[in-house]
């Protein structure tokens, strides 16, 4: 690691300190072409000069780090440095998926990590770990799944001190922690299937809190899709000692995963044939869907409403010859992620399904079945200048958003059937918070590597 | 014939220049035998007052007095490694008299 920092070496009685570690910042940016790096200053540093980045390494996720105990002013560079792309900042980004610190070389934190610096300066290496996927209970009416998955936190040692801290001989840990989670409008054996804790965590810039997200998986849709549904927050505290962190605590501090759920059924039979009329209007309000930090380090909440209204009809005559039904459905879902700064996210659906059909009861058979798909609105997420894209898997769109950091959902429509979940596996994006400019980049293509370092 | 009047006669002849006088060579001057420089004692005999004679030789390498040890940060505050602040450095002049360096502690 040292040979791609800029260390002083010792220092003489007389000497000042002026500026050193990783002067190498920018866009990080790779389309398969290879690595680039563009500098603030616009200088475009590649492979040839040790520009080291692609997707598979992982991309966009960012760790912003700021250190109390830093200078609170970086330096200006020299003229030689700045003419290669060079500059100082008082605070450092940990980008990828593995927390990279440095863009010519990959030596990371490791993935599911962040750092914990402590009142002293001490920059600890914490982490996260996930029990193994757990059972899942269906009940309802009104229809739920549960689970209870577990997460431990870590303590991996310190990071960066050249004075010779040795790393402990294995993590510490610092507690194993259940929660339970919970997703309503799921129906045993028709779309929720496993669940876990799994997804990297978001991190204050001094890594005293880190959020981790619990999720469950919905099979519905080809290759499963993965559902935030509850978001717990790990505080850490205390000043770490030894080569393990004696002396960090964590406690963790759960989100409420379902504030209020709403529902409303009327029926009747108005045609004295025993069959009802129902109109069935529930609205879950609000879910939770996701916690980032700022760069200043506040706490920003995403939340998201879902809307489902069911109408169900049935009619039929005195003697039963057929029996028509009309049922409609409509989806509505509604989510607004501001976060603080400029970065801001917004979504819109709705989906109305009409479906009817008449069967003839004497032989059981449906005669006539005319269904009917609407989908209106706009369903995406963007940012401060809007880039409007389309998904229906907004979970996964919150889930990117959720790092302060981003995956954008930004899938084109399928011309074939209108189905964006077909799309949406192959669409093919990526995003990237740059802490720098507090604006998030998006760019679309298969593979692209983005990151802000 | 006063002073006036042969001035003012001078004054209307045309003379030659006329060399001026020179100031003869110095002489050579006696060279100062080589010795070692001797500080004069204090009245008090205590040496405050008196010089230093160089060269200044360190007491010792282990003479060397430090602050406590000091966190220096890298510019983005990852990095750090700890140094020992010079507090005092102790030498004997060319006469064998102790002279010490006192430095100020940096900020934290």
């Amino acid at each position: 690691m040292t040979d791609y920092v800029e260390f002083p070496g010792p220092t003489e009685p007389f000497d000042e300190l002026a500026a050193w570690g990783n002067c190498w910042h920018g866009r990080l940016f790779n389309d398969g072409s290879g690595a680039q790096l563009t500098t603030p200053n616009d200088v475009v540093l590649d492979g040839t000069d040790g520009i080291v980045f692609n997707y598979a390494a992982g991309c966009s996720d960012t760790h912003y780090v700021r250190n109390p105990k830093a200078p609170a002013v970086a330096p200006e560079p020299s003229a030689d440095l700045a003419a290669a792309g060079g500059s100082w900042y008082p605070d450092a980004v940990l980008f990828s998926a593995s927390k990279r610190y440095h863009p010519k070389q990959g030596d990371a934190i490791g993935q599911h990590s962040w750092l914990y610096i402590d009142s002293a300066g001490t920059r600890w290496i914490m982490s996260v770990t996930y029990g193994a996927p757990q059972t899942i209970t269906f009940g309802g009416p009104p229809y739920f799944a549960t689970c209870t998955p577990s997460f431990s936190v870590w303590c991996a040692g310190v990071f960066g001190d050249f004075s010779g801290s040795a790393p402990p001989a294995q993590p510490r840990l610092l507690g194993t922690f259940a929660v339970e989670i919970e997703w309503d409008n799921a129906e045993q054996g028709h779309q929720w299937q496993t669940g876990w804790w799994a997804g990297p965590v978001e991190m204050a810039p001094d890594g005293a809190k880190a959020a981790v997200g619990g999720w469950m998986q919905h099979d519905d849709f080809s290759g499963g899709a993965t559902w935030l549904i509850r978001v717990a927050e790990i505080s850490l505290a205390g000043t770490g000692s030894g080569a393990d962190g004696l002396g960090i605590t964590a406690t963790v501090a759960l989100s409420a995963w379902r504030q209020t759920l709403l529902s409303s059924v009327s029926e009747s039979n108005v045609d004295g044939d025993g069959y009802g009329t129902a109109t069935t209007t529930t609205d879950v309000v609000p879910y939770l869907v996701g916690w980032s930090y700022s760069k200043a380090g506040a706490l920003n909440v995403w939340e998201r409403r879902n809307y489902r209204h069911t109408t169900y009809s049935a009619t039929g005559a005195i003697n039963y010859p057929t029996q028509t039904w009309s049922q409609t459905n409509t989806w509505e879902t509604k989510a607004e992620i501001r976060a603080n700064g400029s970065v801001r996210s917004e979504a819109h659906s709705a989906k109305t399904y009409t479906r009817d059909f008449v069967r003839d009861l004497s032989t059981g058979q449906y005669v006539s079945d005319v269904e009917d798909t609407q989908e209106s609105g706009t369903f995406g997420a963007y940012f401060d200048d809007p880039s409007i894209g389309e998904s229906w898997r907004l979970s996964n769109a919150v889930y990117a958003l959720r790092w302060g950091t981003v995956l954008l959902a930004r899938a084109s429509a399928d011309a074939a059937d209108g189905d964006h979940l077909d799309t949406f596996n192959s669409g093919g994006w990526t995003a990237a918070w740059d802490p720098r400019t507090n604006t998030v980049e998006t760019v679309l293509g298969a593979n692209n590597a983005l990151a802000f370092v | 014939m006063s002073r006036d009047i042969k001035q003012a006669l001078n004054a209307l002849v045309d003379h030659p220049p006329s060399g001026r006088r020179t100031l003869d060579p110095a002489p050579d001057a006696t060279p100062i035998p080589a010795q070692l420089g001797v500080g004069k004692p204090g009245a008090g005999g205590g040496g405050s007052s008196g010089g230093i004679a160089s060269p200044l030789t360190e007491q010792g390498y282990t003479s060397r007095d430090y602050y406590a040890p000091k966190t220096y940060y890298s510019t983005d505050g990852l990095f750090s490694f700890q140094a020992k602040p010079i507090k005092a450095l102790k030498f004997n002049d060319a006469t064998g008299a102790p002279v010490q360096f006192n430095f100020a502690q940096p900020p934290a």
